[in-house]
């Protein structure tokens, strides 16, 4: 089957997610993602790619984290001064804030499709920010943050606060 | 995540080797190993408790605090990664939430990050 051509003439890719939407990108977006990027190669990804693991709302923010980077990407316009590139590496450093800046359950959503679909940098930023979600957290305010049944004994837990009160000094 | 919401390890039949062990150093196991935390003998190498003072939270308490918002389960490897960027208080914070946050936390590659991180901010570089 031909390829779709996008605007600017490069193959446009269509996913598929879970729940039957399909999204369109471009094909340097969607070679972010290590196994799209297998299957295009294997040429098969036409005339789109099911992800049955990853649901629409969560495949939007992985298509639109794509979209950004490989625009901004060092040398996707054809712009190579050190100028352009120092302020492509901060426009996409906001933009990495402001796009994990969501719940939990967005977050951990996401991070579980950067997983799947093996997209590092994403994997990376959402890892990243979980870490600094409990960073200085307690115990109990973990197991608030990530949904953990305490499956401690009673003596057990004494016994293991005992072995780490180094580190609750502060909290 | 293997979740063990009930606590009647130590009483289970059949763990005699584990029991026997439980006086000596822990030793260092496959991080997957999904025998070894069962175990009541492994788990508090120091203090040992009499099966007898064992008890369950009661039910009511948790209903008390309502439903926690649904939260994905990440999954060992995905908490790994987590805690992999984490550093060493949130480790040892991080080793005192469950059964199998216990187990992952005690991996020395997370620990030898954390340090590796630390100390790469304090000037010990070739400069």
């Amino acid at each position: 089957m031909a390829a779709a051509e996008g605007s600017d003439g490069g193959k446009m890719i269509v996913l598929i997610s879970a729940d039957g939407q399909r999204f369109e990108l471009p094909e340097a977006a969607a070679k972010l993602s290590q196994i799209v990027l297998y299957m295009i190669e294997d040429g098969c990804c036409y005339p789109s790619i099911p992800l049955p693991k990853v649901d629409g709302v969560i495949l939007a923010k992985i298509v639109e984290y794509c979209n950004k980077h490989a625009a901004l990407s060092s040398g996707a316009d054809g712009s190579s001064d050190a100028a352009s590139e120092r302020s492509k590496e901060r426009e996409l450093k906001i933009f990495d804030a402001e796009f994990i800046d969501v719940d939990v359950t967005t977050l951990f959503d996401v991070m579980m499709a950067a997983n799947y679909l093996n997209i590092k940098g994403l994997l990376d930023l959402a890892c990243q920010r979980t870490a600094d979600l409990i960073k200085g957290k307690s115990p109990e305010q973990i197991r608030q943050t990530f949904g953990i049944k305490n499956d401690f004994t009673p003596e057990e837990e004494a016994a293991i606060r005992k072995e780490n009160a180094w580190a609750f000094d502060n909290i | 995540m293997k979740c063990r919401s009930d606590s009647s390890g130590g009483d289970e039949p059949g763990t005699p080797a584990a029991a026997d062990g439980g006086s000596d150093e822990p030793a260092k196991r496959p991080r997957t190993d999904p025998s070894s935390s069962s175990s009541q003998g492994e788990a508090s190498s120091s203090a040992q408790p009499p099966p007898q003072q064992q008890q369950q939270l009661p039910p009511e308490e948790d209903a008390k605090e309502g439903e926690p918002p649904r939260v994905p389960d990440l999954g060992e490897d995905l908490v790994f990664e987590v805690l992999r960027r984490a550093e060493a208080r949130t480790l040892a914070a991080a080793a005192c939430v469950s059964q199998g946050w216990r187990q992952l936390a005690e991996d020395e590659r997370l620990w030898e990050a954390a340090c590796v991180r630390e100390w790469a901010n304090i000037g010990f570089s070739e400069r």
